[in-house]
């Protein structure tokens, strides 16, 4: 359904059910909006990569090629 | 076979679940296999120290200290070189950070250096499943 069919058919409502409507739109964009739909709070979250470590890398970039010479 | 795909490790309190892939380690004449987390944002690969241990490395006969930053930093660390296999891949040298930290607290990371330079890898996060292909020149 388009949109302008839906506004067609709502602008036929009465003021009350238009409010109504509105209510439940924002009830349904919260519980989009809400993180529990993308994360479980029982749930752990593991991080295991070590940032920063470009200097380390290069070092080992040297090894290997030391190693692999 | 020059692609392989796996899936996503299921994680009891982690629902996505984790890209952990089964790699043999040697060195000399010990072989341990161990899961290892395939990492892009690893810099490097990592080696737990009990993961080194179990492999007769000598952590007081290392020569090639390497500087970590970050979460890492100050902690004590050692280039290694190892011998490595991914089924069905054959074998090939892979560098690691032997870090002083047990894998109680830090897993195997197969990071950029060196083994995305070995492989090329595919993620499919929505399938929960990814590709390693041998890498192509």
């Amino acid at each position: 359904m388009l949109l302008t069919d839906i506004t067609e058919e709502v602008k036929s409502l009465p003021r009350f059910e238009k409010l109504q409507l509105i209510e439940a739109i924002s009830k349904m964009l919260l519980e989009e909006e809400n993180p529990s739909r993308y994360f479980a709070t029982e749930a752990i979250y593991p991080v295991f990569t070590p940032g920063n470590q470009e200097k380390a890398a290069a070092q080992l970039q040297q090894f290997l090629s030391q190693e692999l010479a | 076979m020059s692609k392989q795909r796996f899936s996503y490790t299921p994680h009891q309190r982690f629902p996505v679940g984790i890209p952990l892939v089964n790699i043999q380690l040697s060195h000399l004449a010990t072989t341990r296999i161990v899961p290892a987390v395939v990492d892009s944002g690893a810099a490097l690969n990592i080696l737990p120290y009990d993961v080194g241990m179990s492999l007769s490395l000598n952590w007081d006969n290392q020569t090639f200290s390497l500087d970590l930053g970050g979460v890492l930093t100050g902690t004590p660390a050692y280039a290694v070189l190892l011998q490595a296999v991914i089924e069905p891949f054959p074998p090939l040298k892979l560098a690691f950070a032997w870090i002083n930290k047990p894998s109680t607290e830090v897993r195997v990371l197969l990071g950029q250096v060196n083994f995305f330079q070995e492989f090329d890898v595919h993620f499919y996060g929505h399938q929960k499943a990814f590709e390693i292909a041998l890498k192509t020149d």
